[in-house]
């Protein structure tokens, strides 16, 4: 055996341990330990005389790369890179004949999940069914129950419900374990909601929380399913106006996935946590609607709060250093302001890791004096408009407020770019001498005086920002349980030398399509289709650099992800965005970025911020529209579809953007928040011309 | 059991890939020519029929199962072209039922079909509900009339070549299996009388089958059932009367006279890559046809014979 057989075998049987201890995100790090520092992978392939393409693929790397893939799909990490390994491996299909269990068991449970995850209920049944087959000749490779549980949900997916109760039934009978059957009985629950039961439901859900509670040792995929029963149990309890009971149960779902946090692995669990934050995002849903007279409510929100922020927001409520923006404020009590660009990154270089903030943050954060969280300004000529959330003072407030005449010149002074940039070597290079960046850097304002100026127009918060978007949380704010757009621009705006420059709809586009998305995006083709027909000059490309040296428009539709490199925005060829040609690129230029992680900032890492959107604004940008999260293929591409039809020669794109977000919710008031909040457009042009 | 259902391997038909072989242009002329209930044969539940009967079994509900047999039935007798597939499971039906395969239950199902099934997927449940009475000759014309029936009626312009096929099929096999041979019958001139009057009955359907392929666009699936039957039925030329032998001749033709038709069809087909199920089922494409001075001889003449009678039901 020699050296990579051993690492291999050591790596897959670590997985399977912590897989059994439930811990998965501890198996999926250790199966990307050996992936990234074992010399396998895909060899180069050959072209036969006959034009068929051979590869030589080493099996034992299939397997790895599926059960890796599987494993980040349920965690909801690593964005389509689980769809991406799976289109690459059908791709590859007619040449594998997947003759080792092992390898057919992996890629039957991916493709059963990937199947259910873009709700494919028929294909899921067909592989769930294989894997059953499989399951049935080598019964050690994993749980016959988790294969008749993701039947029975695919076959309630196509209709068959006498058949999904059935198999639901089977599935409880086959756990192993009091606790894996709990895991069958909550997605049972949900079929019995679905099917109009929702007090049975309520019941399922209710053991589910007492088998699981009751256990000694309980694993973080325990604790996460208690957090899940809880979660929708709340929701039911909302829905029979049980609020206290409701309130009750978000709360301690929140405790409980600290909990889960806390488990060995999942301390290092980071913000890009997707099935943390969808849970969080499920309570603070709930939540809205419990009225706001009900006990206990403040300290559930408190709770939900608490695992919804990450480190740099703890730090906004330290206040460590001074800021030199408190000039601006005319409050004669300036208090001193947080410099995140030292603190928070220093916290999360201590930290290396998402870093928890703890009770005593939360109470400052909900309890003490008004923190301002946003600015969105406005300008005009003889005065500056700005949007501030204040969160303090046992709640949390929308401000919006109007500075005039010499505060305005002040504030203007600070958010004007300066209009020499280095050419600074290195790959990335963040602008720090620049005001704009320091101001966004802080993220922070004195304007507590604003406030008091402008009581009139202040609104009740229901819901606050969250997670990694801490710098420009502006997209998941809902003022008077109204989605923030539909009142109020959801734009950063940053005024500066060229704000009276509209971003039209331009002569020259180019844009770059990933294929492995072009199903997602049909609809957002049509549309540029639609544009190149009105006499836009519309090119693909594969390449990045000459693309955005000379394109009006620029709109990425593609992977994003963040790296301990920084954010890299990566094409089908391989080739990714490089900090010399963000800078070379067209000056006035707008750039839409279809694409996961664009717009947030990279500090779960530890390292130094690499913000590509600011470095984009600097580098002469006009306006750049990014995620600040993981998105969804489709929501994305329906909301892309909807900015891009607004892009017309006197509509900029902050106003694109804000009309987009407008006609979705519009259209379905019920549109969940990841289909719109994660879009963030920062722009030098005003929105008003 | 699973195995049985997918008795081909399965093809790893990738997830994302929604692009499929549209069926319903081998029945209808454009897509969903006939609108109404029930389940037609480029719904998705006929796509995974198999999918469906496998979770059903596994969950064992009576009324889903029959349910999901009879759309599988539809799904082999549309998609995969074979009544091999479907009899396992319609048997296996009535042995969990603990009923035979009587005209009885038949009646049962093509009922159930009718609300379940419609279109195209209708015609092919009933074909197959058909085919399990292959012994029990007094049962099989009933279902084969609603199944004609059902044709007519569900806007299906194609797939007539495929319902004279069957009944080719049904009069040859009942010949050649079932009917005493005159060497063993008590009365073998009556024997020997119903044989060969079975026999050139069958062919005479088959030859009928045979000129409406002809009329219909090309269909790789019909070419091959032509030549299935041409070769199955192969000892069957023997009951032919002598002085009549001269039609197997004629359908011979005929069928060759369809390889050549729709040359521009069956070199799409021929190139098509490979990534469709279907192949799974035809693993020898098509040859290339050439026609011969004798196949165009007998295409002019049918399309002569077609234009003098003016539709094909009357030359048929």
């Amino acid at each position: 055996m020699n050296e990579t057989d051993r690492r291999l075998i050591d790596a897959w049987n670590d997985a399977d341990n912590l897989e059994r201890r439930g811990d998965w995100v501890g198996a999926l790090a250790r199966l990307r330990e050996v992936i990234s520092s074992t010399d396998m992978g895909l060899p180069s392939p050959t072209r036969r005389d006959d034009g068929i393409v051979q590869f030589a693929i080493d099996a034992r790397w299939l397997a790895l790369r599926a059960r890796e893939s599987f494993l980040a799909l349920s965690l909801g990490q690593g964005g389509e890179a689980p769809h991406q390994y799976l289109a690459m491996y059908e791709s590859l299909s007619p040449q594998l004949p997947e003759s080792s269990s092992v390898l057919r068991f992996w890629m039957g449970r991916l493709r059963v999940a990937v199947a259910l995850d873009h709700g494919r209920h028929h294909s899921a049944m067909e592989w769930a069914l294989d894997l059953l087959d499989v399951l049935a000749e080598e019964p050690s490779l994993g749980s016959r129950a988790e294969a008749l549980g993701n039947l029975a949900v695919s076959a309630s997916g196509v209709g068959l419900r006498a058949t999904a109760a059935r198999l639901y039934a089977q599935a409880m009978e086959a756990a192993a374990s009091p606790a894996d059957a709990a895991g069958v009985k909550s997605r049972h629950a949900s079929f019995l909601y679905n099917g109009g039961d929702a007090a049975a439901a309520a019941t399922e859900y209710t053991e589910v929380v007492d088998v699981l509670e009751a256990v000694d040792d309980p694993t973080p995929n325990d604790l996460l399913e208690i957090v899940g029963a809880r979660s929708r149990r709340a929701e039911l309890r909302v829905a029979a106006q049980d609020y206290t009971a409701a309130v009750d149960d978000a709360r301690i779902a929140a405790v409980t996935l600290e909990q889960a946090r806390a488990l060995t692995a999942y301390a290092s669990a980071r913000a890009i946590d997707q099935l943390v934050e969808d849970e969080l995002m499920r309570l603070t849903q709930t939540l809205r609607g419990v009225p706001t007279d009900i006990e206990g409510l403040h300290a559930a929100v408190g709770e939900v709060l608490l695992r919804m922020t990450n480190s740099a927001l703890a730090a906004l409520n330290r206040r460590e250093t001074p800021g030199s923006a408190a000039d601006l404020d005319s409050d004669p009590d300036p208090r001193p302001l947080p410099d995140l660009s030292t603190s928070a990154l220093a916290r999360a270089r201590l930290a290396k890791r998402w870093y928890p903030i703890e009770q005593h943050e939360v109470d400052a954060f909900l309890h003490g004096d008004p923190t301002v969280m946003i600015v969105a300004t406005n300008e005009t000529e003889d005065e500056l408009e700005g949007l501030t959330v204040l969160v303090g003072n046992g709640g949390q407030k929308l401000v919006r407020w109007t500075v005039q005449d010499e505060a305005a010149s002040v504030l203007r002074d600070l958010l004007r770019p300066s209009p020499a940039r280095d050419a600074e070597p290195g790959a990335w290079g963040r602008p720090t001498s620049d005001p704009i960046f320091e101001l966004l850097g802080r993220a922070l304002l004195p304007v507590e005086s604003l406030r008091q100026s402008t009581e009139g127009w202040t609104h009740g918060l229901r819901y606050a920002p969250y997670g990694p978007m801490w710098r420009l949380p502006i997209g998941a704010l809902i003022a008077d349980g109204e989605p923030l757009g539909t009142r109020v621009p959801l734009v950063a705006t940053t005024p500066g030398a060229r704000s009276s420059a509209p971003a039209a709809r331009a002569l020259t586009w180019a844009g770059h399509f990933d294929l492995a998305l072009t199903w997602a995006v049909s609809d957002l083709t049509a549309s540029l289709r639609r544009a190149s027909e009105l006499g836009v000059d519309l090119r693909l490309v594969d390449e990045p650099g000459e693309a955005i040296a000379t394109a009006d428009v620029f709109l990425f539709s593609g992977h994003g992800h963040l790296s301990p490199s920084g954010q890299l925005l990566r094409f089908a060829s391989g080739a990714t965005l490089s900090g010399p040609q963000v800078r070379a690129m067209k000056p006035g230029s707008s750039v839409l970025l279809n694409a996961c992680w664009t717009g947030t900032v990279n500090d779960e890492t530890g390292s130094d911020p690499v913000d590509l959107v600011l470095s984009m604004l600097g580098a002469g940008a006009n306006s750049v529209l990014s995620a600040l999260g993981p998105i969804s293929d489709t929501y994305a591409a329906r909301f892309f579809k909807a900015v891009v039809d607004r892009l017309g020669p006197d509509t900029t794109l902050p106003v694109a953007h804000q009309q987009a977000v407008r006609c979705l919710l519009e259209a379905d008031p019920e549109l969940p928040l990841t289909a719109w909040a994660p879009f963030v457009t920062v722009a030098r042009t005003p929105y008003h011309r | 059991m699973r195995d049985s259902v997918t008795a081909f391997p399965l093809t790893y038909q990738p997830i994302e890939n929604t692009e499929r072989w549209d069926f319903s242009s081998i029945y209808y002329d454009g897509q969903h020519a006939y609108d109404g209930p029930g389940i037609d044969v480029n719904d998705e539940p006929v796509y995974f029929a198999g999918a469906r009967l496998g979770a059903c079994w596994t969950g064992g509900d009576e009324a889903e199962i029959l349910d999901a047999t009879l759309v599988f039935s539809a799904w082999c007798m549309t998609h995969d072209f074979r009544f091999s597939s479907a009899r396992p499971w319609l048997s296996r039906l009535a042995n969990a039922r603990e009923v035979k395969w009587d005209e009885a239950f038949a009646e049962a199902l093509a009922n159930r079909a009718e609300s379940v099934l419609r279109g195209a997927a209708l015609v092919g449940c009933l074909r197959a509900i058909g085919g399990m009475l292959y012994r029990r000759p007094n049962g099989r014309p009933a279902i084969a009339r609603r199944a004609r029936e059902a044709f007519d009626n569900c806007g299906a312009v194609y797939g007539l070549a495929d319902l004279l096929a069957d009944d080719a099929h049904a009069h040859l096999c009942f010949a050649e299996r079932s009917v005493l041979p005159p060497e063993k019958s008590p009365d073998p001139d009556r024997s020997e009388l119903v044989r060969r009057t079975l026999v050139t009955r069958g062919w005479e359907r088959l030859a009928a089958a045979a000129v409406v392929a002809y009329d219909e666009p090309w269909s790789p699936f019909v070419q091959y059932r032509l030549r299935h039957e041409l070769k199955e039925h192969r000892s069957a030329q023997s009951l032919m009367e002598p002085s009549r032998r001269g039609l197997i001749r004629i359908i011979e033709t005929i069928v060759e006279a369809v390889e050549c038709r729709w040359p521009d069809a069956q070199r799409r087909w021929r190139e098509a890559p490979p990534r469709d199920e279907i192949y799974v089922y035809f693993i020898v494409r098509p040859r290339p046809g050439e026609p011969t001075a004798e196949t165009q001889e007998v295409a002019a003449m049918v399309t002569e014979t077609r234009q003098a009678a003016g539709s094909w039901h009357q030359l048929v």
